[in-house]
């Protein structure tokens, strides 16, 4: 038979999901020892805040799926640290916390490491509900910190947002 | 106008095929609107006229490189997958055009002196919509992968590359047979526009690369414009009612808000008794948007590495918050979109055609074994060149013919097109005549009609008109 027509099925159009993956560079710092010894005494702890409205979005509410926060270290001081990142809620109840050590360099060669969190499920509602995200560089115990100190630490990092449109 | 012998001819023509190209319909000229496609085309009638609304229907859509069927086909196969081999396959020239014209009225009359009536006027009105988009490939890449495997792939925001028309031409034609050897014609047209949509100048890029501060440098150059005439009126009126909107668009048919000009030129020269050549240009022209215009315009350019919430370069006692907070505004304007109502133009499609002919056989007569002398040839073979200049460059199709008057009253034509993207394209059109009435058929890409949906090229044409024809 003289056919014009072999089925189709428009309708498939809803099954189209989109699952693109993006990355964005979040945040960074680059500090001399020196920068930890101001007017004579060490400091030890440099903390802030931002406001963050990213996950206020309806967008992203329904189709974030998971999020992984990636950071790269780098340390040549002669002094551990711990960086504390603490997710808020709009009221200043903390949902979500975490924390990445450095060792001490004792012979300033540069130490890397990376440190990955990965959000899902329960922890990325966390996540999407937080509206403020607090950052304590903490100087932990050791080697005393004079203008002398040699090294820098530094940190790079990116998110990876897993999308499903 | 002397017509001792007025011949009422019904033309009444459906093709389907699916591109702007009318390569059935070109030098056809049993049919008055084969004049459209070369206003210096040789006319065969003393006069004639379109049945209103049903002389000439064209609709034709076609997609380069993926079809209906790519996309759609039920074969239980997952969608996404089918989705996303189509979007691979496709390039940021690939594209989807559809056309659709009907006419409304049209008429012609041989003018000059009664012994030789050499000149021809020829006038009409039709509706027009025309429709190309390109497929915008860097905003799908960017779509289904984001940007985590292609950093340092520009995403080329020029991608985005559309127009749409709906619009009126109302023209005149003028076709002077200077002698057996060349006639020539121009038709001048007046565009009335009904609405546009056009977004064809956009520019930018958006890009990931390894920054130096951090482990991404986000850069945004965005250049993007979307220009509209004649639908913020509809859109944005306080009221919902549709019948408003029907009357508000009919004053828009001729002489509306948005006027353009333009004109078509051809000529056919004979070489010598059995070949000819012709050639055209059509739609040299233009419609200025300059009323019921809103455009959408966004153009910025950002660069995003990240923030350094504990030790920031500035030491003005900014706190990270302020800082985070003037990234955030950056990034609100930047996306920002700003509407505007300058006025535009928007130059018409420009189309060309031309041809190369050659005519033989004469019909031979049973009564004395000798060949008619005024029937003319039965048999013409010819090659046909179609191009259009297109947002992003010319698209062309080569047509290879064959024509033959069966007997008198009755021909037919069979075409063969290649262009970029089609090598099995045939047409076929056939015009009869049987007691006055006149009758054609056209239709092309016969090899897919097995699978219209899987055709990537398919059109439609209807026509209805009386003709007086020449008695010879």
């Amino acid at each position: 038979m003289f056919n014009c027509t072999k089925p189709v099925d428009f309708e498939q159009l809803d099954d189209l999901t989109l699952e693109p993956v993006v990355e964005s560079s979040l945040i960074f710092y680059d500090a001399s020892a020196q920068e930890f010894f101001v007017g004579g005494t060490e400091q030890i702890t440099a903390e802030d805040f931002v406001e963050i409205d990213f996950f206020n979005n309806g967008f992203i509410q329904d189709n974030l799926i998971k999020v992984e926060f990636v950071f790269n270290i780098e340390n040549s001081i002669n002094r551990p640290y711990s960086l504390q990142i603490r997710f808020l809620d709009s009221a200043g109840q903390s949902l979500e916390s975490f924390t990445i050590n450095t060792e001490a360099s004792a012979n300033n060669q540069t130490i890397k490491n990376t440190h990955i969190e990965v959000f899902e499920d329960e922890s990325l509602e966390h996540i999407k509900r937080s509206r403020i995200m607090v950052f304590t560089l903490e100087m932990l115990p050791g080697e005393a910190i004079d203008e002398n100190t040699l090294g820098r630490i530094s940190l790079q990092s990116k998110g990876v947002f897993y999308l499903r449109v | 106008m002397k017509l001792k012998c007025v011949q009422f001819i019904l033309l009444f023509s459906v093709s389907i095929c699916l591109s702007q190209n009318k390569q059935i319909l070109y030098g056809f000229s049993e049919i008055p609107q084969s004049l459209l496609l070369n206003p210096g085309g040789n006319i065969d009638n003393k006069g004639y006229f379109g049945i209103p609304l049903l002389s000439h229907i064209h609709f034709n859509g076609s997609s380069s490189n993926v079809s209906v069927y790519d996309f759609f086909a039920d074969d239980g196969r997952d969608f996404n997958v089918k989705f996303r081999n189509a979007v691979n396959r496709l390039n940021s020239n690939d594209f989807s055009t559809i056309t659709q014209q009907l006419e409304i009225f049209s008429g012609g009359f041989a003018i000059g002196p009664s012994y030789e009536k050499n000149e021809y006027l020829s006038f009409g009105l039709y509706q027009e919509f025309d429709f190309i988009a390109y497929f915008p490939k860097d905003y799908a890449v960017l779509a289904l992968e984001g940007n985590q495997n292609n950093i340092g792939r520009p995403f080329k925001l020029d991608d985005l590359n559309l127009n749409a028309d709906v619009l009126t031409v109302l023209h005149v034609g003028y076709n002077k047979k200077v002698n057996k050897n060349f006639t020539y014609g121009i038709r001048g047209k007046i565009y009335s526009s009904i609405f546009n949509v056009n977004s064809t100048k956009n520019q930018g890029r958006f890009i990931t690369v390894q920054g130096e501060n951090n482990i991404y440098e986000h850069i945004f150059n965005l250049d993007l414009e979307l220009r509209t005439s004649g639908l913020a009126s509809l859109i944005n009126d306080d009221n919902d009612d549709f019948d408003n909107d029907i009357k508000e668009i009919r004053k828009r048919i001729l002489f509306g808000e948005n006027l353009g000009l333009g004109f078509d030129i051809g000529f056919t020269s004979q070489i010598t008794d059995q070949w000819y050549w012709d050639a055209s240009l059509l739609d040299i022209g233009f419609v200025s948007h300059a009323n019921n215009i809103e455009n959408y315009q966004l153009k910025d350019d950002f660069t995003f590495e990240g923030i350094d919430p504990l030790f920031p370069e500035s030491q003005d006692g900014q706190t990270a918050d302020e800082y985070w907070s003037e990234i955030e505004e950056e990034f609100e304007d930047l996306f920002e979109i700003d509407t505007t109502r300058t006025k535009y133009t928007v130059w018409r499609p420009v189309k060309l055609n031309a041809s190369v002919n050659y005519a033989f056989g004469k019909k031979k007569l049973k009564d004395c074994d000798c060949l008619a002398e005024d029937g003319g040839y039965l048999n013409r073979v010819g090659a046909q060149l179609y191009a259009i200049k297109r947002p992003r460059g010319i698209q062309a199709a080569l047509t290879a013919y064959y024509y033959r008057r069966i007997f008198n009253g009755l021909s037919a034509k069979a075409t063969y097109t290649v262009d970029p993207y089609s090598f099995s394209n045939i047409g076929l059109g056939i015009s009869a005549n049987i007691w006055g009435l006149n009758m054609y058929v056209m239709a092309d890409n016969f090899l897919s009609y097995q699978n219209i949906y899987d055709s990537q090229n398919v059109s439609l044409q209807l026509g209805l008109n009386y003709i007086f024809k020449n008695e010879d």
